[in-house]
């Protein structure tokens, strides 16, 4: 009895659910954490959906002003109208891009509505002022903000006061800042908990040694977009930080002269690799590597490597890159498989005795389109007496954007799938190597890139090729009888 | 390693408002904050733990939810977030909000963000209108009151009928 009524009440409350106003149930501040991912243009139209809606946007505490498709005037009335309007106690996040010109004023006043209130996270974006003169410098009370936890700092000048306490900052992050000499190293040494520090296309020009005492600071991110011959060298002293990404091309040298600590470590180039971005490639910083558990690298490095592993004259630098070993377990390679490629991979291999997991990114190399001209078909067998007793502990071997390469054949339509197994022969030599000397895989995945013109009648090709391709795979020998393989 | 092995499979149960019970191990549990504490305080395992405010049926999905972001390692960040994009995918928004109401109230960061995310994509860029249709909110302005909350805040409705 009391079992069929419960069953009918539960009926009916389903059927009430249907229509009923969702948003009205929600406790203030879980309404405010949706309205928190929608930009206030979007947190002001709720006024009009009923009464009750009427003011809520005045309390909102994240107040986000992307760039608006509108004149620069139109752009700071706007956020000047919200800012001046709005009645919350607590600001927790500010994010502000706009076109600035010469609103230096009304951008002081925007920021001191965000320290009275508390602020917790500030991003700001001054785009389109290209002119050093005309840029805003930040308000320097910014650094005296203790409620701040993230700061986000983009296309603007910035004079750092002598007095900093921004105690509670855990994320800083600047995008085309200059900084003056020993600036940020002051302002560093001043934040006690910071966690994570990124740099994009930042200038240190004046001050080179960027140090990183904090113990704190896990991730330092570097982002640079610009590349030029005048390479200035920065050297890195950060001996505790667990995590280094950079990414892009790089206009400075970085030296890391301390990082013991390092644990993740990712160099990716933005765009397609070539020799001229080797930004972090220079080889003494190889042995920072050592305790990394987590790498991923592009062609550059590899190729930096490749470079060094050839020149067997200098026997003294070869001496010192034999020694080193290194502890990786996962490793990600973003590569074309081409010769120059082929001993760096073979070095990094045969020196991570621990390496599990093996992603291989397949990318098109610029540099080297001759792929088929040189006996690369049998560099991996020729590697094989070195590697009897290494791979030992790979148990996951992931190759993306297979047949990447192809697509050098583009213009002949008439290629037949015998002339793209050809091209492939590299790959599948390297492929056949894994399988033959991986003594604890369990998985080979391969994926191929989803848009390939194989010419006419490219589907049946393509079908063809997978064919060929997932049967050839399976014929290969296989150290590890165990390996699933996976081809799509 | 025996003893650790012992201690995942270490189970409690959890009991929905409409009465249906859950077994869930203990690492999947801890996914939610509010258990964790629970679990930390004196709150012994053996225990049914009531969850008053949540069906079933929601928490069935959130302990879904729970169960892979606890058993994927780390390093599998790419495979959670196409399994957290699948999860919300053709949800209706009765059980989204039910959802988000449960995550919330046991306190899960990852499911909280994804499905407030998830309802604040169906407002963004859309007129008024239809927000009110797709959330059943019930307008109680007068034609004429409309027209003036509209003309307040006339710059945010630039571009929208």
């Amino acid at each position: 009895m009391e079992g069929t009524k419960r069953k009918r009440k539960k009926m009916e409350d389903h059927d009430v659910v249907e229509k009923r106003d969702c948003l009205a149930e929600l406790p203030e501040p879980l309404l405010h954490h949706i309205l928190s991912y929608l930009t206030m243009k979007d947190v002001i139209r709720t006024s009009v959906l009923a009464k009750r809606w009427r003011y809520t946007w005045l309390y909102v505490p994240c107040l986000t002003f992307p760039a608006l498709k509108k004149t620069r005037s139109e752009e700071v009335a706007f956020i000047n109208k919200s800012l001046l309007v709005h009645k919350g106690s607590k600001v927790q996040k500010l994010d502000i891009t706009f076109k600035y010109h010469t609103e230096a004023g009304l951008v002081d006043s925007w920021i001191q509505f965000a320290l009275t209130r508390n602020v917790n996270q500030l991003y700001l974006d001054f785009r389109g002022c290209h002119s050093l003169k005309s840029k805003y410098t930040l308000h320097d009370t910014i650094f005296r903000c203790r409620s701040l936890t993230v700061l986000s700092v983009k296309r603007c000048m910035i004079k750092f006061p002598v007095k900093i306490k921004l105690g509670s900052l855990k994320t800083l992050s600047f995008e085309e800042v200059n900084f003056d000499v020993g600036a940020i190293n002051n302002l560093l040494s001043s934040c006690s908990i910071l966690e994570e520090l990124s740099f994009t296309a930042c200038n240190f020009a004046n001050n080179p040694d960027l140090v990183i005492m904090n113990s704190g600071v896990k991730t330092l991110k570097i982002r640079e977009e610009n590349y030029s011959r005048n390479l200035t060298t920065v050297e890195i002293d950060a001996p505790f930080i667990l995590s280094l990404e950079s990414e892009g091309i790089f206009s400075k040298r970085y030296v890391i002269k301390r990082m013991e600590s390092l644990r993740s470590v990712s160099f990716v180039c933005s765009k397609t690799c070539w020799e001229l971005c080797s930004h972090f490639t220079n080889l003494e910083n190889l042995a920072y590597l050592c305790h990394v558990k987590d790498l991923r690298m592009c062609s550059c490095y590899i190729q930096a490597i490749s470079s060094t592993e050839n020149q067997t004259q200098d026997c003294r630098e070869k001496h010192v890159i034999d020694l080193i070993s290194f502890d990786v377990t996962c490793l990600w390679i973003k590569a074309g498989l081409i010769k120059s490629e082929l001993p760096g991979i073979a070095y990094i291999l045969s020196h991570s005795p621990n390496v599990e997991t093996l992603i291989i990114s397949i990318d098109k190399i610029r540099g080297e389109e001759d792929t088929n001209n040189f006996r690369e078909n049998e560099y991996w067998k020729l590697q094989e007496p070195k590697f009897v007793n290494l791979l030992c502990n790979l148990k996951d071997v992931k190759i993306y954007n297979f047949m990447k390469n192809v697509r050098l054949l583009d213009s002949k339509p008439m290629s037949t799938t015998d002339d793209f197994l050809a091209h492939l022969r590299n790959d599948m030599n390297f492929l056949r190597f894994l399988l033959k000397n991986s003594k604890a895989l369990e998985k080979m995945t391969v994926t191929t890139i989803k848009k390939v013109n194989f010419g006419r009648n490219s589907k049946s090709k393509k079908r063809m090729l997978l064919f060929q391709l997932t049967q050839e795979l399976q014929a290969f020998p296989r150290a590890s009888q165990a390996a699933q393989i996976s081809f799509n | 390693m025996a003893s650790s092995i012992e201690n995942n499979n270490e189970k409690l149960t959890l009991k929905s408002s409409d009465g249906e019970e859950f077994l869930v191990e203990k690492h999947v549990a801890l996914q939610s904050t509010l258990l964790q504490n629970m679990l930390d305080s004196d709150c012994s395992s053996a225990d049914v733990i009531p969850l008053p405010k949540i069906d079933a049926r929601t928490l069935a999905l959130v302990l879904g939810y729970c169960k892979k972001h606890a058993d994927a390692s780390s390093s599998k960040q790419g495979e959670l977030n196409s399994f957290d994009s699948e999860f919300l995918k053709d949800m209706d928004m009765g059980a989204l909000f039910n959802l988000v109401l449960a995550a919330n109230f046991m306190e899960i960061k990852g499911l909280l963000d994804i499905a407030a995310q998830k309802i604040a994509d169906t407002i963004k860029d859309k007129p008024h209108q239809e927000v009110r249709e797709i959330f059943h909110v019930e307008n109680d302005y007068t034609p004429e009151e409309e027209a003036a909350v509209r003309e307040e805040n006339r710059w945010a409705f630039e571009g929208f009928p």
